[in-house]
């Protein structure tokens, strides 16, 4: 499964929060704000550096976190899955 | 509770001016309503972004709620959007005048938002065209007539409508002065120091050389200082022009030019503003001349915020007839009489002159 950020999406870090903003609108307070966790917010950076792959972004955090792959691919699928029913990846 | 939640700005304002750290963290003490308070601010004074940039620089510990913060970060992907859609527009625009022979001067707008870092972050408002001469002008304003849009003629001879959604003016005269004597000298200025040209959003573009361009800002500020007021975002843009571009200027040549101009008093009031309250560094001014306070403008920054839209009763007032409008803003020139023949008595009384005249006396047209 290969994934990719919905256009003009882009990750926002203030302090340690990270924001993801979709605007629906040209009304402002018709955008809706995603806060991301500091694992997520790195994901969603591999997402915009290219690594688009479940693979990738398994081994990335099996790297990181010394989790087993299944644990790896379960968590990321989970979130990838959160995001697509958001609307804020494709694919 | 209002003038620490200004403080706070200012202090924001600074550090996402100059990318830096704030010089001042304990007024960010400020609880739910304080946040709230500055951001209301930031957005009356139109500098929503260069403060969330400098909320980039403020300890975790200090930041906004988060709900505010989430509406905060909403609000700039708003303006950088909006600059997004602007460049378009301008590079649009400019590729149908230059194909017709044309060669419009950008005035401030996207032009002044290339000094800043984060140009995105700058808050857009119009597109403001200047055309030199009377058949650029015509033919600009035929080439937008083809084209089936809307135009409406203004009292001071500027041109305004809508294209793709951006309000867009084409001006008559570069430098904004209502005395006709220094309407001359300042025509006489464009045509020593003239144009210069810029790339911006994928075309060329001609933008007032360095000098012009301070004297623009610098005019501009004044007069809205000395009518209905003047925010934040014409203050920073200043401070951010005056940054990037005094190597390129003379100071003794500015300050002779300025002092013609009639500006021997306002000026050394807006370089104080601009060190004392946006931390531009000395060495930046134009020329060094500064006065003991800021005080005076800041006290006019704060009544009335970006162009005086947020002066009390300013809506209900905008609602009502034309000539009601014309009152108001004559009232807002005698509510800062006193200020304004201070600071530019020549200014000011030919500012009176159009306004009683019913703008008669604007029939110089530069």
């Amino acid at each position: 499964m290969n994934v990719r950020i919905k256009d003009g999406l882009q990750l926002r870090k203030i302090g340690h929060r990270y924001m993801v903003v979709d605007v629906c609108s040209e009304n402002v307070n018709m955008s809706t704000v995603y806060s991301l966790n500091a694992t997520a917010a790195d994901l969603w950076k591999l997402l915009e550096q290219g690594h688009s792959s479940l693979e990738e972004l398994a081994d990335w955090l099996c790297a990181q976190y010394e989790i087993d792959k299944a644990t790896a691919l379960q968590d990321v699928t989970k979130q990838l899955d959160e995001w697509k029913n958001f609307g804020l990846i494709r694919g | 509770m209002q003038n620490k939640e200004r403080y706070a700005l200012l202090v924001l304002l600074r550090a996402g001016l100059w990318e830096k750290q704030p010089d001042e963290l304990s007024c960010f003490s400020l609880g739910n309503e304080g946040w709230d308070g500055v951001f209301r601010l930031a957005r009356q004074q139109t500098v929503t972004g260069l403060a969330f940039q400098g909320l980039q620089y403020l300890p975790s510990g200090l930041l906004p709620p988060e709900p505010l913060l989430m509406r905060w970060a909403a609000a700039v992907e708003m303006i950088e959007r909006s600059n997004r859609k602007m460049e378009q527009v301008l590079a649009g625009l400019v590729a149908m005048f230059q194909a017709e022979g044309l060669n419009p001067v950008l005035q401030k707008g996207q032009g002044v938002a290339r000094f800043y870092e984060h140009p995105l972050l700058r808050e857009c408002g119009d597109i403001d065209f200047y055309f030199n001469g009377q058949t650029a002008r015509d033919k600009a304003l035929s080439c937008v007539q083809q084209a089936r849009v809307r135009t409406t003629q203004m009292p001071d001879h500027s041109v305004c409508y809508q294209w793709k959604g951006v309000c867009v003016e084409h001006h008559s005269c570069l430098l904004d002065l209502s005395s006709p004597f220094l309407q001359r000298m300042a025509r006489r200025m464009e045509e020593t120091w003239g144009y210069v040209r810029c790339p911006l959003s994928g075309v060329e573009v001609s933008v007032p050389a360095p000098f012009l361009n301070l004297l623009l800002l610098d005019l501009h500020i004044l007069k809205h200082a000395l009518g209905r007021g003047i925010g934040l975002r014409q203050l920073c843009d200043m401070a951010r022009a005056c940054h990037c571009l005094h190597d390129e200027l003379s100071a003794d040549e500015m300050k002779t030019a300025c002092v013609r101009l009639g500006l021997g008093r306002w000026n050394p009031l807006l370089h104080a503003f601009l060190v004392d309250c946006l931390g531009l560094p000395t060495g930046s001014l134009p020329y060094p001349e500064r006065a003991a306070s800021a005080a005076p403008l800041l006290d006019i920054v704060w009544r009335g915020g970006n162009f005086g839209q947020h002066l009390a009763g300013r809506r209900e007032r905008d609602a009502r007839s034309t000539w009601m409008r014309k009152w108001q803003t004559c009232q807002s020139f005698l509510h800062n009489v006193g200020f304004s023949c201070r600071y530019a008595p020549k200014e000011t009384f030919w500012m009176m002159a159009r306004l009683s005249g019913g703008q008669l006396l604007s029939f110089t047209g530069c």
